[in-house]
């Protein structure tokens, strides 16, 4: 369907907030026509009719090449990360908040430690390799919920605002700009200040905060999507809006949605790290990342170690979730969509 | 049989309405292709789709008029009643055959889906296969797993015919189905549609801006120009025998075999005016060569000599004096 420039909806926002024209096909004009030749039997009891059509349909994508070069390096911190979240308590050699004081600040393996402690031990004598263990879990678990709480939530409202349209549409999006232009750490700041920090409170702001991004960048895509025509064929099929939502919508918009949750993914964990730093997460005694850092933090002269390697842990955690949303990204759109 | 009567439709700007369709009517009679014909920007999808009901606010609205498809007036029934109309009776073919098929959805399942489940699971696979052998599809058994990006333009065209054509409507609506395909494929689909009406008797509605294509396939057409009807009447006489200006240039633009390469490619000078609220006289008047003082009076349609035809000077002319007056 040919629509014209400024039409409703022409405009959308492409998932990196730069703007793009959308559907605006050229319909051939008079001077493309065919020279066919204007005779009515031609229609009709031609013997060749069909040796015309082609007899053999050309896969039209034969370019699988292009996306060899594979994400092993961040597939493998993440893989290792889950890996540690799952099963890392039960691995690790000591508890994570048993305090013993006598063993305070004892340096690791390789400055001088011993094996007992391969990563040393915090300001408390508790083990550093088994918090840090610990702590995987934590962020495994406040990431996840956050995506999973926050991407039902924007699939959800991207559905109704994109599919429905109209007035709805210009509420929820005005409801998810004020949320999108909100800071994240503000509102968090604000709400644990209210609610107060717990694992949960951590979890539930995080997720109030990270639901506008899917909910903006689906819209587009259903807005894109239900103008297609396999949709209208859809409705002059007789389908109704949840079965067109379900069964064409929310399948087309899977790929960007697990782009979008990979990407939030280390943006969750790097958040609830920020907020137990700032003492508004994951309350002590329990080994949170961000915890650590913050503990460690008093110590970065004297016990370097406490701090740097729940750093390490987080950025390579973060930089492989975002270099695998990256490669999603680069990956999702040129398989069966043009 | 479908009848549009007065048909007037209007898309929604932010606080202005643009007429695009304007007291159109006409008849597509049982088991006749009708085509809808025009230059871009005509208003033709726009009739296809206001038969569907499928223009609503925000983006437009059908201000007027009655479709009615075997007597009943699609545009007062209730949406519930309109759903299971569209399920039954009507068949819509989009233009974009790549556009047509969800990409995720695989080839059988595109027809399946619009089959009744009552149906047991193996009949309509049976069913199926045999709609797609028919439409020329070949090994259709062994390609209904197969996803829309592994066919070619034609073959995903084949099937969105069959997912239009499977439950047995009534009414058939084309818009421009052939129009991104390859001569001889665009060839070979329209002689399918054509057979397919034969044999089930279907009313189509054939919307195409290539008169040539019409001119193949149709028995009736209907000319539209800037949202109006110009002109409307049994093809051949149409083509043949060109009553208003508008049609004349049409014909003329249809390329002949005869033609010198640079003659293939001829154009209608200006352009179609925008759609506007209010107009007074023939919306062609600025590009027609015959327009005069009288046009400045909206013309009504007509009947001359077996076509109806809105034009002040509408006249019949024999074929080659029409085309030579174009040229
Ligand atoms: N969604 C839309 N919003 C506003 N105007 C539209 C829209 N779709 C079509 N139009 C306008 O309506 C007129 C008829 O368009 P259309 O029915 O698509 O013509 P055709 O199918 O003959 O090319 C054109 O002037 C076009 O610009
Ligand atoms: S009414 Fe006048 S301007 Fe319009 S087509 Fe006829 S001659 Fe031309
Ligand atoms: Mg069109």
């Amino acid at each position: 369907m040919a629509r014209p420039q400024g039409a409703e909806e022409s405009l959308c926002v492409a998932s990196d907030g730069s703007e793009c024209l959308q559907d605006a096909p050229a319909e051939q004009g008079w001077e493309q026509g065919v020279a066919l030749q204007p005779q009515a039997d031609l229609l009709l009891d031609s013997p060749t009719a069909d040796a015309a059509a082609r007899p053999v349909d050309l896969a039209r994508d034969g370019n699988r090449n292009r996306h060899a070069h594979r994400p092993y390096f961040s597939g493998g911190i993440l893989a290792l990360f889950i890996l540690a979240g799952l099963i890392g308590p039960l691995i690790a050699p000591h508890s994570t908040t048993h305090v013993s004081l006598s063993l305070f600040l004892r340096p690791p393996v390789f400055a001088g430690g011993t094996w007992a402690y391969p990563l040393g031990t915090d300001e408390l004598g508790r083990d550093v390799l088994s918090r840090l263990l610990g702590g995987a879990r934590i962020s495994l678990l406040v990431g996840l919920s956050v995506v999973v709480l926050s991407g039902a939530f924007g699939l959800f409202v991207a559905m109704i605002s994109g599919y429905l349209g109209g007035r709805i549409d210009a509420i929820l999006m005005r409801f998810t700009d004020a949320t999108l232009a909100f800071p994240t750490i503000l509102l968090a700041i604000v709400l644990a200040s209210i609610f107060g920090a717990s694992e949960q409170n951590v979890i539930i702001i995080l997720a109030v905060g990270g639901w506008a991004s899917y909910a903006r960048v689906i819209r587009s895509e259903v807005l894109r999507l239900k103008k297609q025509d396999f949709v209208v064929m859809a409705v002059v099929m007789g389908a109704g809006p949840l079965w067109i939502i379900r069964r064409h919508l929310i399948p087309n918009v899977m790929s960007t949605l697990v782009v979008l949750a990979t990407l939030q993914l280390g943006a969750a964990i790097l958040s609830e790290g920020a907020m137990s730093f700032l003492g508004i997460g994951v309350p002590p005694p329990a080994p949170s990342w961000g915890g650590m850092l913050a503990g460690g933090s008093n110590y970065l002269t004297t016990a370097w170690w406490l701090a740097l390697f729940p750093g390490i842990a987080l950025s390579l955690t973060v930089l492989a979730s975002n270099l695998m949303g990256d490669w999603l990204r680069s990956r999702s759109d040129p398989t069966g969509r043009r | 049989m479908l009848q549009i009567e007065n048909l007037r439709v209007a898309y929604l700007h932010d606080n202005r309405r643009s007429i695009a369709v304007r007291d159109v009517s006409f008849d597509v009679p049982t088991g006749v292709t009708v085509g809808l014909v025009g230059e871009s920007g005509s208003g033709k999808t726009t009739v296809a789709l206001s038969v569907m009901r499928l223009i609503k606010p925000p983006i437009g609205d059908i201000e007027g008029g009655k479709v009615r498809l075997d007597g009943v007036d699609l545009l007062t029934l209730s949406n519930k009643a309109m759903r299971t109309t569209l399920h039954n009776d009507i068949g819509y073919i989009p233009q974009d055959p790549t556009a047509a098929l969800d990409p995720l959805c695989k080839i059988g399942r595109h027809v399946d889906e619009t089959l009744s489940s009552k149906i047991p699971k193996a009949e309509r696979r049976a069913l199926i296969i045999s709609l797609l052998e028919s439409l020329g599809v070949r090994n259709a058994a062994t390609r209904l797993g197969s996803y829309p990006h592994e066919f070619s333009g034609g073959m995903c065209q084949r099937v969105a015919i069959a997912t239009a054509l499977a439950r047995g409507p009534k009414l058939v609506i084309a818009d421009e189905p052939t129009t991104a395909l390859d001569v001889t494929t665009q060839l070979s689909i329209l002689r399918l549609l054509d057979a397919q009406r034969r044999e089930r008797g279907l009313s189509m509605l054939f919307v195409t801006h290539d008169l040539a294509v019409a001119q193949m396939l149709c028995q009736y057409v209907v000319v539209m120009y800037a949202g109006e009807v110009v002109e409307k009447g049994p093809t051949e006489e149409v083509i043949r025998r060109p009553r208003h200006p508008y049609t004349r240039a049409l014909v003329g633009a249809i390329p002949q075999p005869t033609d010198t390469p640079r003659a293939r490619l001829r154009a209608i000078p200006g352009q179609p005016p925008a759609p506007v609220q209010d107009r007074s006289g023939c919306p062609f008047a600025p590009r027609c060569p015959l327009a005069e003082s009288a046009c400045s009076a909206m013309p009504e349609l007509k009947e001359l000599d077996g076509v109806e035809v809105a034009c002040w000077n509408a006249r019949v002319e024999e074929e080659e004096s029409a085309v030579a007056q174009t040229r």
